[in-house]
């Protein structure tokens, strides 16, 4: 059954993101090795980037189960992460993009990560337009099923051998400098809120896309 | 500078009091929906 | 399922022959797919032809030119394997008559030498029509090889995918992008580093990741080839 969450969750997430936005502008210190303030955009892209890739998984994850169970369930909450997964890798996608041109003086580095989360967006797009071009509900949550398990056994090559590959041709421009090697205190504790709330977030949104689907489906049986 | 990140600050909790609000009105909706189809 | 107690592998090339021999009959598809090869190959070779690039960019520029007219050939020809037997009503047909794994791979052996078969038309071609020198020959063609395995593979899974979706042509392509885009680049990487350099093991690790990558494709997709040819 899909549980809904509950008031108190909600509004402690409503408060919590808005002490966050204060807290990552007002409160938090910028990093070092940042260009002015532009460390401030990891407490946005990081997460994002992140719930991005766990939403893949979870579609894959579902995508497995619904080829197993063959419960329409389990391929509405595929759809449902894939959706939202693919919202936020274009969120992603922007705040990099942004960050970059602030840090390094252009939109576009073709840098590993970067080509990593277009990788990414493009492998949604396919899934997605996979489903839009199938009509028959079965058939769809089926093929689209059998789409993302192949795409997940290639994202390992995505994330891990492709950067791999490039950083013995270029140096890795990015992103270990946000990486935990020093974070002080107060950016340590707005980072870890924002990845809680990011997961909260999108955990609430992808429950309101499956219970949604599931009214369609209801009324139009 | 503080001056401007206070208001980005305000900016981005406008937003996000936005996009909350939204999220709300969109769950009483749904539990509204579901409720009747299943009494 | 009531098929026929063949060997698997005897069913496959049952598949590859009577595949072949249509294509042999009619000659259509294979032509345009040479044809379109070739024109692609024209126009590259007229806009980087030998004395437009200098000398140390033509590693780079040509590795990724020549990979992009094989992947646009994949493109256009590769999906013909699934989408004529929905087109020609064959599939019920061909359900009846073998085990799917047979199927996948027959279907995939016929796009591994329709491909070769391009690949060996337009490789040489575009060597001599862009001036494109190789220092490590043996490493392009295994990058070549296992290049082309990979691009098959992929694409056979995404055009029984797609043969009985909407829009087909364009979701074929849609589909087999992200699924192709860590191969070409490695072969793309891989390339650039045999028209370099002359010692094979430099382009070792590009090597790797496309046989691995190969195995991981392959083997996915006849796991979950059954599912996607079931009615």
């Amino acid at each position: 059954m899909v549980k809904s969450f509950g008031f108190l969750l909600k509004a402690l997430l409503g408060l919590g993101m808005a002490a966050i936005c204060w807290g990552a502008f007002l409160y938090a210190r910028p990093a070092q090795n940042f260009v002015g303030e532009s460390s401030r955009i990891v407490f946005f892209h990081v997460p994002q980037a992140w719930v991005s890739t766990l939403a893949f998984f979870v579609a894959a994850w579902y995508s497995w189960r619904y080829l197993r169970t063959r419960r329409i369930e389990d391929d509405e909450a595929a759809s449902a992460a894939a959706r939202l997964g693919f919202l936020f890798c274009v969120l992603a996608t922007v705040t990099g993009s942004i960050f970059a041109r602030v840090m390094w003086n252009s939109y576009w580095n073709w840098d590993p990560r970067e080509t990593s989360i277009v990788l990414l967006l493009l492998v949604y797009g396919a899934y997605l337009g996979l489903r839009g071009a199938l009509e028959d509900p079965e058939r769809r949550a089926t093929l689209s099923a059998a789409y993302a398990l192949v795409a997940v056994v290639t994202v390992p090559f995505l994330m891990f051998a492709v950067p791999r590959m490039y950083q013995s041709l270029h140096p890795d421009t990015v992103i270990n400098a946000r990486g935990k090697i020093e974070m002080s205190a107060d950016i340590r504790i707005i980072f870890f809120s924002s990845m809680v709330a990011f997961m909260a977030l999108s955990y609430w949104m992808w429950n309101l896309d499956r219970r949604v689907s599931r009214i369609v489906r209801e009324r139009a049986a | 500078m503080s001056g401007a990140l206070g208001y980005v600050a305000a900016v981005n909790i406008v937003i996000w009091a936005g996009i909350f609000g939204y999220l709300v009105y969109l769950d009483r909706k749904v539990r509204a929906a579901s409720r009747p189809n299943q009494e | 399922m009531n098929t026929p107690e063949v060997p698997l592998f005897r069913a496959a090339m049952a598949v590859v022959r009577r595949d072949l021999l249509a294509e042999w009959r009619t000659r259509i598809a294979v032509n345009a797919l040479f044809l379109f090869a070739f024109a692609v190959l024209v126009l590259v070779g007229y806009a980087v032809g030998p004395t437009r690039l200098a000398p140390e960019d033509r590693p780079t520029v040509n590795a990724v030119l020549l990979w992009i007219v094989i992947f646009f050939s994949a493109m256009t020809g590769l999906s013909r394997v699934f989408v004529k037997e929905e087109e020609a009503g064959t599939a019920s047909a061909l359900r009846l008559a073998a085990p799917p794994p047979a199927i996948l791979l027959g279907k995939y052996l016929v796009n591994i030498l329709l491909l070769f078969a391009v690949m060996a038309f337009i490789v040489p071609l575009f060597l001599v029509l862009t001036s494109f020198e190789i220092k490590c020959p043996s490493l392009f063609i295994v990058l070549l090889v296992f290049g082309g395995l990979g691009l098959a593979g992929a694409s056979t899974f995404t055009a029984a995918l797609v043969s009985k979706a909407a829009a087909k042509g364009a979701l074929f392509a849609v589909l087999s992008i992200p699924l192709l885009l860590p191969p070409l680049i490695a072969a793309v990487s891989g390339t650039q580093v045999a028209a370099r350099e002359t010692s094979f093991a430099a382009g070792l690790d590009f090597v790797r990741v496309l046989v691995a990558y190969d195995g991981v494709v392959t083997t996915a997709a006849f796991a979950l080839f059954d599912a996607v040819w079931r009615e």
